[in-house]
């Protein structure tokens, strides 16, 4: 079977066992995805291209990821945000919920459909989001994006918009739940 | 037919919303842990509303990262094949080895949907904290197994008789570097340790050359740790099994047909 046939998990155990021609692959299909995100967090080429780096050692070796606990796409997504914001925290204040909401992403993080990315191209699933997230109304959008690109807490958000904290809430959540509404057909 | 998401009130999803974003407070984790008591399956939506988090990086706008970065990144996150795999990963033949893919008739996943069913009266919050923990800790078992599992191959390897080993001198740029191959044939793997090693650029990578009649042949490409040390096992391939001579240069990490570096180190049986 061509390597371009091959499902995302056997392709990342080939790399595992060594194969260049299965890490290529495997970079190809998602080097792009990690970096961009790298990038929109970190805002800063060469340090994005140094966590893109890190990511795929830390999945090249046996200890992060396993293959029952969601689609690699969204493993890569919850990882790569996760590494990315600790390092920006480095130069900002802690915040605790941030560090819950993580933690709870990582460990309820337990998607069904392994075949999902392998279906869908990289690029439709983006479109989709995309078109989503165009969707919400504008401040919706902003503090989600907010929340989830540049890790503030709801009560910084609150005060970067000049709104008071429970319509911050209430933006984040009701964007949340229209996303997730506009996204029904990638989810279930 | 109703869509899963309009199963629940709005007062519910939003609170299962704001855990998800992780904004709720002292009031409304009261009501999620009773919801979840009252309504077990109302993990699902959960699940929907975290995977829609997940996705919000799809939205990025492309953005390439430099063209060399793939090469780079090949350079330190290629794995060096398992001693039981140590066929040429892409043989066919090898595809036989390979674990399979589908899933074993235990799935942890409906099994911790039916734990978190069943104990949805502790509340969601201890629960989620409790299959964080136990998932890291049999997740460190086996890492812990698979790791001594590696060390035991190792050592079996390096005791077989018909080993032969070569070893290396440093010159040019790293007189002081020195090392060893250990061929090892029944276990089809090179193991190659080195001392002493300068560090090299990022784009760069030491290679491995095994001389067989007159001509140098790709063998191995590793990078020295912070000390300058190397320690790894690397498939045995026809030439190094061959040849009597072996160098060491420093290259680009790409595919080159033969040295363009100074060799740096080189061993004769």
């Amino acid at each position: 079977m061509k390597l371009s046939e091959q499902t995302d998990v056997e392709i990342l155990q080939a790399w595992r066992a060594g194969s260049r021609q299965a890490f290529g692959t495997f970079y190809d299909r998602y080097g792009e995805l990690v970096y961009r995100l790298a990038l929109r967090i970190l805002g800063n080429t060469q340090e994005a291209e140094d966590l893109t780096q890190e990511i795929f050692i830390s999945l090249s070796r046996n200890s992060t990821y396993d293959i029952k606990r969601g689609t690699v796409a969204t493993f890569l997504s919850v990882m790569t945000r996760s590494r990315a914001i600790d390092r920006i925290r480095k130069t900002r204040s802690q915040q605790q919920h941030l560090q819950k909401w993580e933690q709870s992403i990582y460990s309820e993080h337990d998607i069904k459909n392994l075949s999902l990315m392998e279906n869908a191209s990289l690029a439709e699933r983006s479109e989709k989001v995309k078109s989503a997230l165009a969707k919400l109304p504008e401040k919706h959008r902003q503090v989600l994006e907010m929340a989830y690109f540049d890790g503030l807490s709801q009560t910084e958000i609150a005060r970067a918009l000049d709104a008071p904290l429970g319509i911050v809430k209430s933006w984040a959540r009701n964007g949340l739940i229209r996303l997730r509404e506009s996204l029904q057909d990638t989810l279930e | 037919m109703k869509k899963s998401y309009e199963k629940y009130p709005e007062e519910w999803v939003e609170i299962l919303a704001g855990y998800v974003l992780g904004d709720l407070s002292t009031d409304e984790v009261t009501k999620m842990h009773q919801l979840i008591a009252d309504h077990p399956e109302i993990i699902a939506e959960i699940d929907h509303l975290q995977e829609t988090l997940a996705m919000l990086p799809l939205s990025l706008s492309e953005s390439l990262p430099a063209a060399d970065l793939r090469d780079r990144i090949a350079a330190v996150a290629i794995p060096f094949a398992d001693a039981q795999l140590l066929a040429d990963p892409l043989d066919p033949a090898r595809d036989l080895l390979m674990p399979t893919t589908k899933r074993s008739p235990f799935q942890p996943k409906k099994f911790w949907k039916v734990a978190k069913v069943g104990l949805g009266g502790l509340g969601a919050i201890a629960l989620i904290a409790l299959g964080f923990d136990n998932y890291q800790m049999r997740q460190q078992i086996a890492n812990n197994a698979v790791e001594l599992e590696k060390h035991r191959q190792t050592i079996a390897m390096l005791q077989a008789v018909d080993n032969r080993m070569i070893s290396l001198k440093g010159m040019g740029a790293i007189p002081a570097a020195s090392g060893s191959v250990m061929i090892a044939p029944n276990e089809r793997t090179a193991i190659i340790t080195i001392q002493n090693l300068m560090p090299i650029s990022q784009n760069d990578s030491y290679r491995l050359w095994a001389i067989v009649d007159g001509k140098k042949i790709d063998s191995a490409q590793f990078r020295p740790d912070a000390q300058g040390n190397v320690f790894t096992k690397v498939p045995l391939t026809q030439a190094l099994m061959q040849s009597t001579t072996v160098v060491i240069t420093i290259e680009p990490n790409k595919d080159i047909p033969e040295p363009t570096g100074e060799m740096v180190m080189k061993g004769e049986v």
